[in-house]
C-alpha cells in the first residue's frame, strides 16, 4: 500500500475529485493548506503598496491505495491538476506499513 | 432488567402517546425496585452502608439508556476490605442487569466537602434521595447535606455557575445549533435542571408568568429525549437532521412540519437558557466583588430615559411606552451605545406593550431615523441581537421571522439562520473594532464605509430567502430586504445597495473555492460582477464576516488569504477599469443627459442614482452659462460637494486647497471629464471643528470661496497660508508609499498612493502633478482613519508618461506625502 499526498491549486480541486471519482477512488481526505515551494509565494501590489504573499493558499489531498493502483491515480491527478503555470504543486508517495479499519478492524488493502 | 416484555410495553405506550412521563415513572420504579432488592441482597456486609440515588436517578428522571447515578454511603468512616469486595459484586450484577451505574463510594464527610475538582458531586447531592441499606446513614447524611448547602451556599453555586459556563462555552454560547444536544447545549434539559438547582440554593425561582412555558419546555425535551434514545438504542441526544425529520413523522408532537416545530424547540430553549443565564449572572455577581464594584460603576450611567443597574438597562418610566413607543428604538440604542444588555424585567415591560409597539412599527416612515441611527453604531450587531433576543426584531421587520429559528439542512453551517446572521453582524463589529497600531486589512476597509448601515442590513438579510430553500435564496433574500425597506421608507439608494450587496453576497467565497484567482479572466468576471470599489469593499467584508459566522475558526488563514487574493486582483482590475471603461452609449432619452454622461467612467452611472445624475446635469448647464455649477449638501455623517465646470489643469489641487483652507477633512473625492470636457469633481469632507454646522453664514462663505477659486479668481495657495501643519504624534507616522503602472490604461499612467492622511495633503499632491505638466484624468481618494489612499490616471500631452517621467513624478509625490 501506498500514501498518495497531492498538493494542488484550490480551484482544481473538483477537477481533480472527479478525476478520481471516474477510477473509482473515493476515499481521500482533503485539507486546506498554506506554503509555498520554489517561487518563495509572490508580490502583490495592493493601492500603492507592495506586500508580500509567502505562503500561498492550496489543498493537499490524501489516499492510501493498493501498490496496483498507485500508477493510475498518479496520472489522473497530474492530469487534472495541471495548468501549466508556477504553482501547480506537488505529488508526494509514501509507502504505508498497515491500514486499519477502527469499526470492525480490518486489516490492509481490505481496510482501504 | 434486559429487554423485556414489559419494557417493550414501556416503549410502545410512548410511540403511542407520546408521554415521556410514563417511561420516567415506570423505569424508576422497576430499576429503582430491582437495585433495592440487589442491594439488599448482599447481605450484612452493607449493613452500616446505604445506597442514595443522585443525578437523574436521584430526580426520577431515568430516560432509558441513561446512566444510573448512585453513591454508596459508607456508614461511618471508610468501607472494610469485604465491603468493598461486596460493593464491587454489587455494581457488576447492575451492568450484568443491562444497566449503566455510575457510582461512588463516599462517606457522609466527603460528601460535604466542596472541591473545584469535583463540584458536579456536590450538584448531584442536591437531588440526593435514599433508595436502600441503612437508613440512620441516610438520615445523618441527609442532616448534614442540609446544613452543607446551607452554609456553603454561595460556594457551590460559584462551582455551579463555573460548570455551566464552561458547558455553554462547549457549544459557543448559542441555544441555535442545527444539530442541537437537547441535553446539555445552552437552553436544553440541563439548562431546566439548572433552574431547579438554583431554587434548591435559594436563587430567585423563575417567575410565575414563566412557568407554563417552562413546563412545556421540560415536557418538549423529555419527549424528544425519549425517542432519541429509543430511536438509537443508547443515551444519544444529538438531534441530528435524520432525527428532526423521523421524529415529525412520529406523530409524537402535533406539528407535521419539521421546520415549524424546530421554531418552537427553539423558542423553549430561548427562555429556559435566558432564564438559567439570567440567574447565572446574578449568581457571578455575588461571587465577585470587582464585578460588582463595575457594575457599580455602570450605574452611573444613567439617561432621562434609562438607568444602568448592575449592568443592565432599566426603562426609568415604562409606562410611557404606550405614549411614546418611540421609546423602544431609544432603549436598544442606548443598549448598542454602551453595549449593555436589557434587564430582563425591560424586556417583560417590552413584551407587555408588544401590541403598541408592533402598531407603532407598522406605521411606515416613523422608525426609519431611530433604526438608522442603530446601525450605524459601532457594536450595531450588539444591538440587533438585543432586539432579538427581546423578540422585537421580528417587530420593526416582520421578514425576520422566517429567519428565527430556521434550520437549513447544511453540512458546512452549525447554526440557524438566525443566528448565522447575527453572528456575522457581531463579527462585522468585531473587525470595525480592530484597532491600531496594528490595524487589521478588514478594519482598514470598514473604515472606508460611508455608511455601514447598508452593510449591516445585508447581513440581516443574507440568508433569510433560505426559508424556501437554498437555491436562488440571494434572490429571494433581497427580495424581502427590499420589500422591508421599502415599507420602512429607507432611502432608495441604500434599499438598492442592500439588496445588490444580497444578491451578490456568494461572488466572492464561490471565486475563493473554485477559480483561478490568478488568471485575468477570473479578475475580469469578479470586476463585472461587483461594479465598483466600493461594493467590492462590503462585499469582502460580507463575504468574511459570512464565512466566519458559519461555525468557530471557519475563516482560517487560507480562507483569509483566498479572500484578500480575490479582493486585490478584483481591485486592480477596477482600478484599471476605471480610466478605460468609459461611458460609450448613454441610454436615456433625454439628450442633454446623454450628452453628459458621454465620455464619463462607466464607474460614474454605477455610483451616483438617477436623481444624483440628474442634479449633475443642472449643474452642467450652469456651468455652461456661469463657469461652474457647484452644491454643497449636508449628508448624515458629511458634507458633499460636487463641482461641475469646463475642465482645466490643477482644478483638484484647486478645490482641495480651498477646502483645507476651510479646515475641512476630505474623506473621499473623485473626478473625471466627460466628453464635452466639463469636469466633474466630488468631495466628500468632514468638518472636525464643526465651523459650518455652527456658523450658517460659513458655508455660504465656503461656496461663494470655492466658486471664485474654481473661476480662477483667488489662488488657492492664498487660501492655505497660515494652516499649521499638525506633525504625526510620535509611533502614529503612516509609512508613504507611491507606485506606478503603465500597463493599467491606454492613455494614462496609473498612480497609487498610501500615505498618512492630513489637511492639504491632496492639494500637495494634485499640485505636485499638475506643476510636473501631468494632466489627471481621473482621480479616487479615500481616507481611512490616518491613512489616505489616491488613484491617479496622468497623462502628459495625452499620452502616458515615460518610464523615467513616472519615477521622477512618484519621487515629487513621495516627497510631497512626506512634507
Amino acid at each position: 500500500m501506498k500514501k498518495v499526498e497531492a498538493i494542488i491549486q484550490p480551484f482544481r480541486l473538483e477537477d481533480v475529485k472527479e478525476a478520481l471519482k471516474g477510477l473509482g477512488v473515493d476515499g481521500m481526505t482533503v485539507t486546506e493548506v498554506r506554503g509555498h515551494g520554489r517561487q518563495m509565494g509572490h508580490k502583490d501590489i495592493y493601492r500603492g503598496k507592495e506586500y508580500m504573499v509567502d505562503l500561498l493558499p492550496k489543498v493537499k489531498i490524501e489516499m492510501v491505495l493498493p501498490d496496483h493502483r498507485v500508477e493510475e491515480v498518479i496520472q489522473a491527478v497530474l492530469q487534472a491538476a495541471r495548468t501549466g503555470k508556477i504553482g501547480d504543486g506537488k505529488i508526494f508517495i509514501t509507502e504505508v506499513v498497515e491500514a486499519i479499519r477502527i469499526r470492525n478492524e480490518d486489516r490492509g488493502e481490505a481496510a482501504l | 432488567m434486559r429487554a423485556t416484555a414489559g419494557w417493550e410495553r414501556v416503549r410502545q405506550h410512548f410511540l403511542a402517546t407520546g408521554k415521556a412521563e410514563h417511561v420516567l415513572e415506570k423505569r424508576c420504579e422497576k430499576v429503582e425496585a430491582f437495585i433495592r432488592k440487589a442491594f439488599e441482597d448482599c447481605g450484612p456486609v452493607l449493613e452500616a452502608a446505604a445506597l442514595v440515588a443522585v443525578g437523574g436517578f436521584g430526580r426520577q428522571e431515568l430516560f432509558p439508556y441513561s446512566d444510573v447515578d448512585l453513591i454508596v454511603l459508607a456508614g461511618g468512616a471508610e468501607l472494610a476490605e469485604e465491603s468493598s469486595a461486596a460493593v464491587a459484586d454489587f455494581i457488576r450484577g447492575l451492568w450484568d442487569a443491562g444497566l449503566r451505574p455510575a457510582h461512588s463510594v463516599r462517606t457522609a464527610g466527603e460528601c460535604c466537602s466542596l472541591e473545584a475538582a469535583n463540584a458536579e458531586l456536590s450538584i448531584s447531592l442536591l437531588d440526593a434521595r435514599f433508595v436502600a441499606g441503612n437508613v440512620t446513614a441516610w438520615r445523618t447524611l441527609e442532616k448534614r447535606l442540609d446544613s452543607f448547602f446551607h452554609n456553603r451556599r454561595q460556594g457551590v453555586a460559584a462551582e455551579l455557575a463555573r460548570l455551566v459556563r464552561l458547558r455553554h462555552a462547549r457549544y459557543q454560547n448559542t441555544i441555535h445549533h442545527l444539530e442541537p444536544n437537547i441535553k446539555d447545549s445552552p437552553g436544553g434539559l440541563r439548562d431546566i435542571h439548572l433552574l431547579a438547582w438554583w431554587e434548591k440554593l435559594g436563587i430567585e425561582p423563575p417567575g410565575k408568568e414563566d412557568l407554563p412555558q417552562i413546563e412545556e419546555a421540560a415536557r418538549l425535551a423529555a419527549t424528544l429525549r425519549c425517542f432519541l434514545h429509543y430511536r438509537s438504542g443508547r443515551d444519544d441526544n444529538v438531534l441530528s437532521f435524520q432525527a428532526q425529520e423521523e421524529f415529525t413523522a412520529s406523530g409524537l408532537v402535533p406539528i407535521s412540519h419539521t421546520e415549524d416545530w424546530m421554531r418552537k424547540y427553539f423558542l423553549n430553549a430561548r427562555l429556559i437558557h435566558r432564564l438559567a443565564v439570567g440567574r447565572l449572572e446574578a449568581v457571578e455577581a455575588r461571587a465577585s466583588k470587582l464585578l460588582e464594584e463595575f457594575r457599580g460603576w455602570r450605574a452611573r450611567l444613567t439617561t432621562s430615559e434609562f438607568t444602568v443597574a448592575r449592568n443592565r438597562v432599566y426603562l426609568k418610566n415604562p409606562g410611557r411606552l404606550k405614549t411614546d413607543p418611540g421609546l423602544f428604538l431609544r432603549l436598544f440604542r442606548f443598549a448598542g451605545l454602551h453595549r449593555v444588555l436589557p434587564a430582563l424585567e425591560t424586556e417583560r415591560r417590552l413584551a407587555e406593550h408588544r401590541q403598541a409597539l408592533e402598531d407603532y412599527c407598522r406605521q411606515s416612515g416613523q422608525i426609519w431615523g431611530a433604526l438608522h441611527e442603530i446601525l450605524r453604531l459601532p457594536h450595531a450587531g450588539f444591538a440587533l441581537r438585543c432586539l432579538h433576543e427581546s423578540g422585537m426584531l421580528g417587530l420593526v421587520f416582520p421578514e425576520w421571522r422566517y429567519a428565527e429559528g430556521l434550520v437549513v439542512r447544511d453540512f458546512h453551517h452549525r447554526y440557524t439562520v438566525d443566528e448565522h446572521s447575527l453572528l456575522a453582524l457581531e463579527r462585522l463589529d468585531s473587525i470595525g473594532s480592530a484597532q491600531e497600531p496594528r490595524p487589521d486589512r478588514l478594519a482598514e476597509l470598514f473604515e472606508t464605509q460611508e455608511d455601514p448601515a447598508a452593510l449591516r442590513l445585508a447581513l440581516l438579510f443574507h440568508d433569510a430567502g433560505k426559508v424556501q430553500g437554498w437555491a436562488h435564496h440571494p434572490q429571494i433574500s433581497a427580495r424581502m430586504a427590499t420589500d422591508a425597506l421599502r415599507r420602512l421608507e429607507a432611502p432608495e439608494s441604500l434599499s438598492r445597495q442592500v439588496a445588490f450587496l444580497i444578491e451578490k453576497h456568494l461572488v466572492l467565497a464561490s471565486a475563493m473555492a473554485g477559480r483561478d484567482l490568478h488568471d485575468p479572466v477570473t479578475a475580469r468576471h469578479l470586476a463585472d460582477e461587483v461594479e465598483t470599489l466600493e461594493n467590492l469593499s462590503a462585499l469582502t467584508l460580507m463575504t468574511a464576516a459570512d464565512i466566519s459566522a458559519v461555525y468557530p475558526g471557519a475563516l482560517n488563514a487560507y480562507r483569509l488569504e483566498q479572500l484578500w487574493r480575490a479582493h486585490v486582483v478584483t481591485h486592480a482590475e477596477l482600478t484599471r477599469g476605471l480610466e478605460a471603461d468609459r461611458i460609450q452609449d448613454a441610454r436615456t432619452d433625454a439628450p442633454e443627459k446623454a450628452a453628459f454622461l458621454l465620455g464619463f467612467p462607466v464607474r460614474y452611472v454605477r455610483t451616483h442614482g438617477e436623481q444624483e445624475i440628474d442634479d449633475h446635469v443642472i449643474l452642467a448647464r450652469e456651468a455652461a452659462a456661469r463657469g461652474v455649477g457647484l452644491r454643497i449638501r449636508h449628508e448624515p455623517a458629511a458634507y458633499r460637494l460636487d463641482v461641475v465646470t469646463p475642465d482645466r489643469p490643477a482644478l483638484v489641487a484647486a478645490l482641495s486647497a480651498a477646502l483645507a483652507g476651510f479646515g475641512l477633512h476630505i474623506l473621499k473625492a473623485e473626478a473625471f471629464a466627460n466628453r464635452q470636457g466639463l469636469a466633474l469633481t466630488t468631495f466628500l469632507f468632514s468638518d472636525p471643528s464643526r465651523s459650518l454646522d455652527l456658523n450658517p453664514s460659513e458655508l455660504e462663505r465656503l461656496h461663494v470661496t470655492l466658486e471664485r477659486v474654481v473661476l480662477g479668481k483667488i489662488h488657492p495657495e492664498t487660501l492655505l497660508k497660515g494652516r499649521l501643519r499638525k506633525p504625526p504624534a510620535p509611533g502614529q507616522e503612516v509609512r508613504c508609499n507611491v507606485a506606478w503602472n503603465n500597463s493599467a490604461s491606454e492613455h494614462s499612467t496609473l498612480i497609487e498612493v498610501s500615505a498618512g492622511g492630513r489637511p492639504g495633503l491632496l492639494y500637495d499632491l494634485s499640485n505636485s502633478i499638475a506643476r510636473a505638466g501631468g494632466n489627471i484624468g481621473v482621480v479616487l481618494i479615500e481616507a481611512e482613519g490616518r491613512r489616505a489612499r489616491a488613484v491617479f490616471y496622468i497623462s502628459e500631452a495625452g499620452a502616458k508618461l515615460s518610464d523615467q517621467a513616472a519615477d521622477r513624478l512618484c519621487a515629487r509625490l513621495l516627497q510631497a506625502a512626506k512634507s
